[in-house]
């Protein structure tokens, strides 16, 4: 992603067009780091310009010859999708989901090549976003992002113990989808 | 090893997406941006406006507690002076009684007592000891004295002193929408932009994934493999709504999407009402107002700083701090005699303290502790002014004048003019109004020394105050 300084220079002055052209280019990279930590593609799109207000107010702090532009906007993307998670933290945790019960198939091993082949992006956001809300977080800085349990227990406020739970449970809960599609279609 | 396996394949298939052609662009998101940019603005705009009117507000503040407090005590000084100089024109009649007393230098300093004064000058202390207090007042005498004072009570005792040098005048203070938003909409293009990279890259893996399609298609419709068909649709509204709906009812997040605060600094005025534990003595009542700065440094710790007023009652104190200044003279060309009496009673101090802390929040409930240095700014007392122009008892031909007034001196020598308190406290609140209880600690010496008959005076003070604190921003 190459951008013009003088499109950044402006925008962070404030100049609409330039901000316009700018939310066109970051729009769907933004987009795609949300939705795999919203639970809806509403909630994606209210993040997204949440981080983009952000970045068009600190634009002055990119260095261009330090880091990416893409890298950056997903650093800072992350990093608002992990603030709005900890202010919504008082009703998060009384959030109960009952569905991750499921019930057991058979110990066979998963065929990952079929799964790969069978498996797209779509479908794999939508499992991601069938976790539970702090698994699916922690799930997505370690797995996806790659962050270290450290970076994730600072990050949102848990111990490195219960991240690697998060991980732990996320993979089980997501390797017992996968069975149970293989066994169904089997 | 499936868990790796199981990292990998979702690492390869995040890797290798191309958004641009996953997540279609729709001027409704950038009108929802543009809503979002437009109210962070605004929120700058009145955080400018409303730094510029506090400082307006505190710097009308301290002119007006100035002019104010320059104003009495300009007052009393006049009035001193023309109290005393009839005293003066006396001398030639008082001279031959001045030899009798051989009295030395009788000066008074501002900030000795009379009891000081006493031992050094007894002859003299009758007349200046009648109210067995400090002496303080200033231009009562400037150049050599030598009258009779007559106590107002017997009448009896006729006292001559004489002195050196007058009496060093006290000091007073006399020192004085945002309009520019262009009209840039849909049609708006944007000016400059180069093609980019990533955009190409990600033409090219949709072209190579046909049934990747928006992410609106995928989760509500069937999916393209049919293999995945057992897999239910996700009921986002199901997984969103009704664990909210159940435990929060009325706090469901809104849909629309609003303006979300993220600054971590908030700003606030605060009042409290003090009550000051003196044991011995009747409990006072003053009171604290001012405003302070809180800054979020990590998760729920907060740092605070800020500056607030701080009346520190006094009166309730037995004998404390009582200032008398007695003069008295013949009368010129009569038999008779003057008196005059003033008085200062100190009732208050005011402090200005700039209280830092550290503030610990959980939901609505805050603990907070920190300290305070204070700075004494100025004393407030009564200032009872009495003049007698005969020692024949008062009547209706020769009434006693008597003058009351609120006094304010600045010139705080006399006292502890700094000092650390320590605070901890609790807070609750919601929104942006918050009730707040302090415990607090300041020295005992803060006060003035008391009367040589009063018990001695206290380690520390001990106080406590409700208040409540209203805050800019939530």
């Amino acid at each position: 992603m190459n951008l013009d300084p003088q499109l950044l220079t402006a925008a962070h002055r404030g100049d609409r067009k330039a901000q316009y052209a700018l939310y066109r280019v970051c729009f769907p990279v933004l987009m795609a780091v949300c939705v795999r930590y919203k639970r809806d593609q509403q909630e994606a799109v209210a993040a997204v310009n949440t981080g983009f207000l952000k970045i068009i107010n600190h634009l002055d702090k990119y260095k261009r010859d330090e880091v990416p532009f893409e890298a950056w906007i997903r650093r800072v993307m992350i990093n608002t999708v992990i603030d709005e998670f900890r202010r919504e933290k008082q009703w998060r945790e009384l959030t109960v989901f009952t569905d991750t019960i499921e019930r057991a198939y058979p110990k066979e091993p998963i065929n990952w090549n079929e799964a790969e082949q069978r498996l797209d992006l779509q479908h794999l956001e939508a499992l991601l976003r069938r976790l539970p809300p702090v698994t699916q977080k922690v799930f997505n800085l370690f797995a996806l992002d790659g962050f270290s349990h450290q970076e994730i227990s600072e990050m949102l406020g848990m111990s490195e113990g219960t991240s690697k739970w998060h991980v732990s449970n996320a993979r089980q809960q997501l390797q017992t989808w996968i069975k149970k599609e293989q066994y169904l279609t089997a | 090893m499936e868990k790796e396996n199981l990292d990998d394949l979702m690492r390869q298939k995040f890797d290798t997406d191309a958004p641009g052609a996953r997540f279609e662009f729709r001027e409704e998101y950038w009108e929802q941006a543009q809503a979002l940019i437009e109210a962070d603005e605004r929120r700058r705009k009145r955080r400018f406006l409303w730094w510029w009117w506090f400082g307006g507000l505190l710097l009308a503040g301290g002119g007006g507690l100035f002019w104010y407090g320059g104003g009495q005590t300009d007052y009393s000084a006049d009035d001193a002076v023309q109290v005393t100089s009839p005293a003066r024109k006396n001398n030639e009649v008082n001279d031959r009684d001045s030899n009798d007393t051989n009295a030395e230098s009788n000066e008074w300093p501002t900030g000795k007592r009379a009891i000081d004064a006493k031992t050094t000058t007894p002859k003299s202390s009758r007349v200046t000891d009648a109210s067995g207090s400090r002496l303080h007042n200033a231009a009562t005498t400037t150049g050599p004295l030598s009258s009779h004072a007559s106590d107002a009570a017997s009448g009896s005792t006729i006292v001559s002193s004489k002195t050196k040098s007058g009496i060093a005048t006290r000091s007073k203070n006399e020192s004085a929408e945002s309009a520019g938003i262009p009209a840039n909409r849909t049609t708006d293009k944007p000016p400059q932009l180069t093609p980019s990279s990533t955009d190409a890259g990600m033409k090219d893996v949709s072209a190579a994934n046909p049934g990747s399609d928006t992410l609106e298609t995928s989760a509500s419709t069937a999916p393209v493999n049919s293999l995945l068909a057992p897999l239910p649709p996700i009921d986002f509204q199901m997984y969103t709504f009704l664990p909210r709906i159940l435990f929060f009812p009325r706090a469901a997040p809104d849909r629309e999407i609003k303006p979300q605060k993220t600054s971590r600094f908030k700003v606030d005025l605060n009042a409290a009402a003090t009550y000051y534990d003196t044991r011995e003595n009747t409990p006072w009542f003053g009171g604290a107002a001012g405003a302070s700065a809180e800054y979020r440094f990590y998760q729920q710790f907060r740092v605070f700083a800020g500056a607030a007023w701080r009346y520190i009652p006094t009166e309730k104190l037995r004998g404390i701090d009582t200032i008398s200044n007695f003069t008295s003279g013949q009368r010129r060309y009569s038999f008779g005699y003057e008196q005059n009496y003033q008085t200062i009673r100190l009732v208050a101090l005011h402090a200005l303290e700039f209280p830092i802390g550290l503030r610990w929040r959980w939901n609505a409930i805050a603990v907070e502790a920190g300290i305070a240095p204070s700075r004494l700014i100025a004393v407030r007392a009564n200032l009872l002014s009495s003049r007698q122009s005969s020692l024949e008892p008062p009547d209706l031909l020769n009434p006693l004048i008597e003058q009351k007034k609120i006094w304010i001196d600045f010139n705080t020598e006399r006292y502890r003019q700094t000092w650390i308190s320590s605070f901890a406290g609790i807070e609750w609140g919601t929104g942006r109004l918050k009730l707040s209880v302090r415990g607090f600690r300041m020295p005992g010496n803060v006060l003035p020394k008391q009367h040589f008959l009063s018990p001695p005076q206290k380690k520390y003070l001990f106080g406590a105050e409700a208040g409540l604190r209203w805050r800019f921003s939530e």
